[in-house]
């Protein structure tokens, strides 16, 4: 009973062509003339084409109708507006590349440095027992070093700290303190601590301008970085080389 | 590239849009384009009233632009509840006036006569049912439509049974009791409407 009152939209051009060929299915059908009992419209349009028996050229017309109704919707100022949508998509797109361009190379160092950098090794020597050391490690020492040697590098700083002021010129302690500070995120006093080593001109030679490279690189100071990666790159027994030249070959 | 530069999609969304989202549209922004996309969905069917009227088809396509044109106007102005319906009528109208037109030039005198023949059976399309398509899930919808139905005349009668729960084509009706299909046609629009009248009245005492 439901099919009486059952409501479809309107016939679309196909629908009325195949109804008045009588290619619709029964079901199809049907719905077509149970809607036309309903539709002034589609009624009468289908009266229209039964009159005029000719699809063909109702087809053309009603192409040239549309055409007609496009184009007179589709004046100069729609053209205006989308040519100013196609400039600023272009600027957009543009804009975007920039920035992303400007990200990455800004974050390259950064990248880098957290690529290469690895924190040296405690080279301290310690004793199972005290009474066996001839020299025994101090207790800010001995703390740093605890909290290095478990990677908990930002709780070893207030002791590598507390230790430097007492023994400012313990190269592998500053070399430690310098480490332990980058892997804090704090490049500027890491460079201070190596700078420190480098004054002094006798240890670490290796070790040194290699962790002030990657200290600049943190800091984004890529010039300095370069020029200590190449004195890296000048120190034929430096084991760091071989990263150095690979770095230099990036930021080239 | 070239798609995304195309910057888009807005004809996309429209082409999914109902005719009231697009009528809404059209009257707030003004853009012709909307009233195209909506008037481009019915254009096959306002020929096709036109073709009824005009023969000729230079009249016809010139008559389909002026409805268009006026639906332009109109939707912009006015709120239109039913798109197709108040399509028809302006359709109607537009190539009435134009055969009025052409009667005083004397030029399409066959088409005005054509009109005149044909316009009875379109007087009697008018006001066609619009309720109870809830109610027809009532447990006792079909005894009353059955009721409604043995009150209609004879004529309407066959037809509405032949055509609903038969499902026989306006042709096969007309073979079947030699109506003509045009007959058939009219006496299942005023059965169908006098159905909905009656159907109505019947819900409302029922209540």
């Amino acid at each position: 009973m439901n099919s009486i009152f059952q409501k479809r939209s309107c016939l679309t051009q196909r629908e009325v062509m195949q109804y008045l060929n009588d290619e619709l299915s029964d079901e199809q059908r049907y719905d077509v003339e149970n809607h036309l009992l309903d539709c002034e419209l589609c009624s009468a349009a289908v009266e229209g084409y039964a009159q005029s028996q000719n699809f063909r050229t109702a087809e053309e017309d009603i192409q040239e109708v549309v055409a007609r109704v496009n184009a007179s919707v589709k004046g100069p100022a729609r053209r205006r507006l989308a040519w100013i949508n196609r400039a600023a998509a272009v600027a957009l797109v543009l804009v975007v590349s920039y920035a992303v361009f400007l990200y990455w190379s800004a974050s390259q160092p950064a990248r880098l440095f957290a690529a290469y950098f690895e924190p040296a090794p405690n080279t301290y020597i310690t004793y199972r027992s005290a009474d066996s050391n001839p020299n025994p490690i101090p207790e800010e020492l001995k703390q740093a070093l605890g909290y290095y040697n478990t990677e908990a590098f930002d709780l070893s700083l207030p002791h590598f700290k507390n230790y430097l002021a007492d023994h400012p010129d313990d190269p592998q302690a500053l070399l430690l303190a310098a480490n332990a500070y980058l892997q804090a995120g704090q490049a500027e006093q890491a460079v201070q601590c190596l700078l420190r080593i480098e004054a002094r001109g006798e240890t670490l030679q290796s070790e040194v301008p290699w962790y002030l490279a990657l200290a600049y690189l943190q800091q984004k100071q890529l010039p300095r970085a370069r020029q200590y990666l190449e004195n890296v790159m000048a120190t034929p027994s430096s084991p760091f080389r071989e990263k150095a030249g690979e770095i230099l070959e990036k930021i080239k | 590239m070239k798609k995304f530069l195309r910057l888009p999609t807005q004809e996309d969304r429209w082409k999914q849009a109902s005719d009231e989202e697009l009528l809404q549209a059209y009257r707030q922004t003004g853009n012709r384009e909307l009233a195209a996309e909506l008037f481009n969905r019915y254009v096959h069917l306002v020929y096709g009233v036109c073709r009824q009227y005009l023969k000729d088809r230079e009249d016809c396509r010139d008559a389909v632009m002026a409805v268009f044109e006026q639906t332009v106007i109109q939707a912009r102005n006015t709120e239109i509840q039913h798109f197709n319906k108040w399509l028809y009528s302006t359709a109607k109208n537009k190539c009435i006036s134009n055969i009025r037109e052409g009667q005083r030039n004397s030029r399409h005198q066959e088409e005005w006569e054509n009109f005149e023949k044909n316009d009875s059976k379109f007087m009697e399309n008018e006001g066609f049912l619009r309720l109870y398509h809830k109610r027809t899930n009532e447990p006792d919808t079909n005894q009353i439509l059955k009721e409604a139905i043995s009150e209609l005349e004879e004529s309407q009668r066959t037809c509405i049974h032949l055509f609903f729960f038969e499902k026989k084509s306006y042709k096969d009706i007309a073979s079947t009791t030699g109506y003509s299909v045009k007959q058939v046609k009219s006496y299942l629009q005023n059965g169908k409407r006098r159905l909905g009248v009656m159907l109505g009245q019947k819900f409302h005492k029922s209540q």
